[in-house]
């Protein structure tokens, strides 16, 4: 990017040090900003991913990719609420162009299968089983009522907070909310037990 | 199952977990109803958790650090990237620049052949109008000249080229012919390359009047159409 430095009439103008050390300046300034913000956010990109493609290696490359695409843009999106706003719509567009590749989809699913095996064995079967039922019904909701339902179950967001992300009112957040789990109801109604209130 | 005046409000209510008076007081006075929102809303908490649970899935560790090398890496990949680029938007410029004068080239065709035809016919010729010949003009320049383009002569274009038609009045021609002298003192080419210019025709052509040998008019018969029908 191209800078310009404004010189007023009569002073001289500054030396080629003094101009590359406010630069630098400026960039560490930058650079340190950004890293809070991925402390701050960074775990966000990582769940809108998860939520999507349901497979923690695959999430994690979508998560880095929309974060150093926030990086370059990070000019722009300096104000956190405006950074994570950015940082859902980007990390769940990428996470849907990945699920589409349709080459990988079959191994993933299957990598997925085994690694939740792998890494729930203390859980009861029943359980897991309707937590597979789940995400597969999450996975065929439509793509606005799916961003709702993940961005409310994640992080105690509260519907003020889902609205600000996604940038559309709460009277739509609300109603999304309730056709999402309405529909997710009527798919699971059959596997779920009554007993499983936790 | 849920009563059927209550079945759709019921439903909606444990899916949105908010109750109105009327239907608390109906869950209060039926049992098969109080079962069945109980189940519903089962259902529903177990749907919240387990989307608490897809939703909060523990962050990797080596994400941060990944970004971080990629950010570090950033700098360098897109200055090559913007280099190219650039690269490539000069060589198709300069392409475009070279095809564009190229088609300029051959489609400058010089219509002098008609405009010297022209003023030749013209009765009055204009003092000082120089429109140098085709061959002179093409050997020249490659510039398109417009028709009605008037080119002053000075004395150097005059002397650099003996091929250019200059129309002169008769009584003026030898005062332009010193004139083009002037500049480099070749008087005897500047003389030769004056020409007299032909002579227009002054009087108007006569045309005779048409005459028609023979003409025959045939009306109309009843039964023929006039033409108005048929359109």
């Amino acid at each position: 990017m191209q800078e310009f430095i404004l010189i007023e009439p009569g002073s001289t103008a500054p030396k080629l040090e003094e101009v590359e050390w406010t630069r630098e300046a400026k960039r560490s300034a930058l650079r340190s900003e950004f890293e809070e913000r991925l402390a701050d956010s960074s775990s966000l990109a990582f769940r809108v991913a998860r939520g999507v493609l349901r497979n923690d290696a695959d999430a994690e490359d979508i998560a880095q990719e929309a974060l150093v695409k926030a990086f370059r843009n990070f000019e722009d999106l300096r104000e956190r609420n405006r950074f994570r706003a950015w940082l859902v719509r980007v990390s769940f567009r990428l996470a849907l162009d990945r699920l589409r590749s349709s080459k990988r989809r079959g191994i993933r699913e299957a990598e997925w299968i085994r690694e939740q095996e792998r890494t729930r064995p203390a859980e009861s079967e029943t359980s897991h089983e309707f937590q597979q039922h789940l995400e597969r019904a999450m996975a065929e909701l439509p793509e606005k009522l799916r961003l709702v339902l993940l961005l409310s179950a994640m992080d105690g967001h509260t519907l003020d907070e889902v609205a600000a992300l996604l940038a559309i009112p709460v009277g739509t957040v609300k109603s999304r909310l309730f056709f999402a789990r309405k529909k997710l109801a009527e798919k699971l109604r059959c596997f779920a037990q009554p007993t499983t209130n936790r | 199952m849920f009563c059927s005046t209550y079945n759709k409000s019921l439903t909606a209510a444990a899916a949105s977990g908010e109750l109105s008076p009327a239907q608390r007081e109906h869950l209060a006075s039926c049992e098969p109803c109080r079962a069945t929102f109980a189940s519903e809303q089962s259902l529903f908490a177990t749907i919240e958790s387990g989307l608490r649970a897809a939703a909060n899935s523990e962050v990797p560790a080596t994400l941060i650090p990944r970004v971080r090398v990629a950010i570090n890496n950033e700098p360098a990949e897109r200055l090559s990237f913007q280099k190219w680029i650039f690269a490539s938007a000069v060589v198709t410029c300069a392409l475009a620049a070279t095809i564009i004068l190229q088609l300029k080239h051959r489609e400058a065709p010089i219509p002098f052949k008609g405009a010297v035809t022209q003023t030749s016919a013209r009765p009055a010729p204009q003092l000082g109008t120089l429109r140098p010949s085709l061959s002179a003009a093409a050997a020249e320049s490659p510039r398109r000249v417009n028709k009605s383009e008037t080119v002053r002569p000075s004395p150097t274009d005059a002397a650099a080229s003996i091929t250019a038609e200059v129309l002169v009045p008769d009584e003026e021609r030898a005062a332009f012919a010193k004139f083009l002298a002037h500049g480099k003192g070749r008087a005897a080419e500047s003389s030769a390359a004056v020409l007299l210019v032909p002579e227009a025709p002054k009087e108007l052509v006569a045309i005779p009047p048409v005459e028609i040998a023979s003409l025959k008019v045939i009306p109309l018969e009843g039964g023929e159409s006039t033409g108005r029908d048929e359109f």
